[in-house]
């Protein structure tokens, strides 16, 4: 066979082992850059690591061709192939090996425990969803309530992370939820709001007991018509901005009302909950008393509903119609850049696992096809 | 292949046999020991006595690896049969000694903890069947005790938080920052020999104390035991609690004494205090302000404020004059007479703050439970969040007089104010986790909770001891055999290797 045929055949076997890896990783990387290509170049560094791995495989299949050309016997060419199948095992095993180990703590520590290695290594596709949500639920919020201005909304929807005003705003929210917002609780009850423990009495001093004063500011609207009084503001959260989402309590009106006094009922009842009805109304005093310094000193919107003998009173805070999540997602926003380098590594690392046999394998058969072609020279 | 070549191969494949059936041996026994180790490490038997029995086995195979290399030495000349034999035969002896000693010293102990269980309450099983289902049991253990730990929403044994709202230190149980006492009363810290719970200077648990087992398993029993050992004088304990803390409030008690205290009046006194004096506690200065109890808790004149405002926001809303008018319409329509005083209030509701709703709802003269409706009953409604217990200065229940009586008091303090804060009650209709989002759950009955302490305590007492040495004797009796044999094996592998070597020199010393 020519020099030709023996090189066609050596590419033929190097095309099953690395570039089958590579184009694994490529495609199960997609969802992640899908949904995050605005996190450029942040995004592309699991790319970036396959990339590099690629350059080192490629060197060392080149050394390693040359060892085994210039070798004179056997041994040579045999010594070649066990270094290219090491370094195959390295890069498909070893170095990953290392991450697992190493990585994970790192990870724990970053977020406090919120997401862990284990959240992440075969799940990376939906919480790279679920943390491209946080951004596009994040620039809907703002552009609602005018803190982005509503006529950019497509560029910034575009644009996502890549915006600098998007950037700002979610360092200036993050910065101003957790200074003015989680730092300034005294002692370790908010710790029992965020452990699962939030109890009624837990929540009475959350709200009420002293706090330190807010210092930091919060970005209010920049938009059209809004007035630079409204500029970096120190402004406070409430436990309920650090929870989130709406707290629900119902309670069984069955016994309240005695069943006698249906036609009074009738009457009642739509006048007190319609929509547009009394307690709407009323309520709206309440929550801007709620939100004065006397209270709580942050918005909490209270709204009460009577369905089937139930009255449902729902707690809603201030999160949405300020433009932030809860604490915990916001602090995950804040470094979402990060974690998505983290993400994208993932899909590579788990190319690397589950095909790496084919780099011994790959690079075994090479030697093999290298002996054949030099072994004629030594007769 | 030259026959050198051949010779060599098989020297090599009876090398590596030896090293394979050598390892098959103890080492392999070693390694499932060490898993079973493993196991019952995670099912809270603890890491000190699981890896006893491990040790053992590790002794045992430095004796019979000792032995080897003295009939090495010993009987060099020996052929490889009688050394083997040998060496099998202390094999034998390392591994029977064990099962020896678990089906003769760890049986007699099963029997005598049989008889001493006897009627206990406890079902105490016997050796036989101990010894065939111990990682099921101890995995019955481990969920009756996480079960447990989890209805009543537990927190590992050192609490997840600690520190107070005040920022006084805490401290463990031999904490040095104590209060010392006052008026003939020795300084009482509650159930300081239970488990490692954090103290404020009080003696009660920190703010952020969560109960551990040992804690909440000491406050349950102190509270049922003490309530059936006043059924049994024909008492009832609530009455005699209530009698005792009625009895402190009379002019001249300690409790009174107390009060005027500068350790109490620091959290509790009336007169306004310099916001940058500071008090030193245990060689470290503190605010004095922060020490105020009424930083922690609503008081009257916050209320006020909170309800004037509320009153000033809602005067601006004109959906009060609705409101007015939908609330006469109905007492017309019961056939209600609404009192004068409350007319007015009602159309004077543009004026309405804390003072004119309190002195409407007195004019109306409301009874609800016996009570009838007025400023201190109304207070009342928010009385859990109307008081703060100071970490600086001990509670009334302090200065109770009896005992047995005081720790029940302390007890069903902490069951149930203090487990209400942390999201862990103890005492109650609903018990456990009773936060914004959960409803707790279903107490346990008495009963069911003594029978399940002593199973606990009886079974975290002798399992950890026992369990293992089962353990080990599971693996002696399904591979214990295998040891000699495999050191038999690699007797012989190593027979055959060095006959092939020996073959080799005497060749390559001809050639």
């Amino acid at each position: 066979m020519s020099a030709k045929g023996f090189n066609l055949i050596k590419i033929g076997v190097l095309l099953l082992g690395f570039p089958v890896i590579a184009v694994y990783a490529l495609i199960k990387s997609w969802t992640v850059y899908e949904y995050n290509y605005s996190y450029f170049p942040y995004v592309l560094a699991g790319m970036g690591l396959l990339l590099l791995l690629a350059l080192l495989y490629a060197a060392a299949v080149a050394l390693t061709g040359q060892m085994a050309k210039k070798s004179k016997n056997i041994n040579g060419i045999f010594a070649s192939t066990m270094i290219l199948v090491a370094v195959g095992a390295l890069l498909s095993t070893g170095v990953w090996s290392l991450i697992d180990k190493y990585v994970p703590p790192v990870i724990s520590n970053a977020t406090q425990d919120t997401i862990t290695y284990e959240d992440i290594k075969e799940d990376y596709e939906n919480r790279a969803i679920a943390h491209a949500e946080l951004l596009s639920g994040f620039v809907e919020m703002n552009v609602q309530n005018g803190r982005l201005s509503p006529e950019k909304a497509d560029i910034y929807r575009e644009e996502g992370y890549g915006n600098k005003e998007v950037r700002e705003l979610i360092a200036n929210s993050f910065n101003s939820i957790t200074w003015d917002g989680y730092d300034t609780f005294n002692g370790m009850l908010v710790n029992f709001a965020n452990g699962g423990r939030l109890t009624v009495p837990v929540l009475m001093h959350l709200l009420f007991d002293e706090r330190q004063d807010p210092w930091y500011g919060y970005n209010g609207y920049t938009g059209e018509g809004r007035g630079e009084e409204n500029k970096n503001q120190p402004l406070r959260w409430s436990v309920l901005d650090l929870q989130g989402g709406a707290m629900t309590f119902s309670i069984d009106a069955g016994g309240l009302i005695p069943t006698d006094y249906n036609e009074l009922l009738d009457w009642i009842l739509p006048t007190l909950f319609d929509d547009g009805g009394m307690l709407e109304t009323l309520l709206k005093s309440v929550d801007s008393a709620i939100a004065s310094e006397e209270l709580v000193g942050s918005p909490i919107y209270v709204a009460v509903d009577y369905a089937e003998n139930t009255i449902t009173i729902s707690v809603q805070s201030s999160n949405g119609s300020r433009g932030v999540h809860d604490y915990m997602s916001m602090a995950w926003l804040n470094s979402n850049h990060l974690l998505m380098a983290v993400f994208s590594i993932f899909p590579v690392r788990n190319a690397f696992y589950i095909f790496g046999g084919l780099l011994a394998l790959t690079g075994f058969a090479l030697g093999a096809v290298r002996q054949k072609q030099y072994a004629r020279s030594w007769r | 292949m030259n026959s050198i070549d051949i010779v060599k191969a098989k020297a090599t494949l009876f090398r590596v046999l030896k090293v394979l059936t050598y390892l098959t041996g103890f080492p392999l026994l070693l390694y499932f020991a060490k898993s079973d180790a493993a196991v019952l490490k995670t099912i809270g038997i603890t890491a000190a006595s699981a890896d006893t029995a491990y040790n053992v086995l590790f002794m045992c195979f430095i004796a019979v690896a000792a032995a080897q290399i003295a009939v090495g030495f010993a009987m060099r000349k020996t052929g490889f049969v009688t050394r083997s034999l040998v060496a099998a035969a202390v094999a034998v002896a390392a591994v029977l000694t064990p099962v020896l000693y678990v089906e003769n010293g760890v049986k007699a102990e099963f029997d005598k903890m049989q008889e001493k269980y006897a009627g206990s309450g406890y079902d105490f099983a016997r050796y036989e069947k101990q010894v065939s289902d111990f990682a099921g049991r101890a995995n019955g253990y481990e969920s009756a005790l996480g079960g447990f730990m989890s209805a009543y929403n537990l927190s590992g044994e050192d609490g997840y938080s600690d520190g107070n709202l005040d920022k006084t230190p805490t401290a463990g149980k031999d904490g040095n920052i104590f209060l010392k006492g006052f008026g003939g009363f020795e300084h009482y810290t509650f159930g300081v020999n239970a488990g490692n719970a954090v103290y404020s200077m009080n003696g009660l648990y920190s703010d952020g104390y969560v109960f551990g087992f040992n804690q909440a398993k000491y406050i349950l029993t102190t509270y049922h035991k003490t309530a059936d050992l006043y059924k049994a004088e024909g008492l009832d304990v609530e009455t005699e609690l209530q009698k005792a803390l009625s009895d402190l409030d009379l002019d001249g008690s300690v409790w009174k004494d107390y009060q005027k205290t500068e350790e109490y009046l620091r959290a509790y006194g009336d007169s306004a205090v310099d916001k940058d004096a500071k008090i030193e506690i245990d060689g470290k200065e503190y605010d004095l302000y922060k020490l105020r109890a009424d930083n922690y808790y609503l008081t009257k004149d916050e209320v006020k404020t909170m309800v004037d405002k509320l009153f000033a926001e809602l005067s601006e809303n004109e959906a009060m004059g609705e409101l007015v008018a939908l609330i006469k319409g109905a007492a017309g329509l019961l056939g209600l007479e609404i009192p004068k005083e409350l007319t007015d209030v009602l159309d004077d509701y543009k004026n309405l703050g804390y003072d004119g709703l309190i002195a409407a709802i007195e004019a109306l003269n409301v009874e609800i439970g016996g009570k009838t409706l007025n400023e201190e009953t109304l207070l009342g409604l928010i009385s859990d969040f109307s008081f703060y217990q100071a970490p600086s200065s001990y509670p009334k229940m302090f200065f109770i007089a009896d005992e047995t009586l005081r720790e029940y008091a302390y007890a069903k303090y902490l069951a149930t104010k203090h487990g209400a804060v942390v999201g862990s009650v103890l005492i109650g209709d609903s018990v456990g986790k009773v936060t914004l989002d959960a409803a707790g759950n279903f107490p346990m009955a008495k009963n069911e909770l003594a029978s399940l302490f002593q199973r606990l305590e009886i079974e975290s007492e002798f399992m950890p001891k026992y369990y293992p040495w089962l353990a080990v004797r599971a693996n002696l009796i399904k591979y214990g055999g295998m040891a000699p044999v495999a050191l038999i094996f690699a007797y012989f592998f190593a027979y055959a290797e060095k006959k092939q070597t020996d073959k080799i020199t005497v060749k390559e010393g001809v050639l």
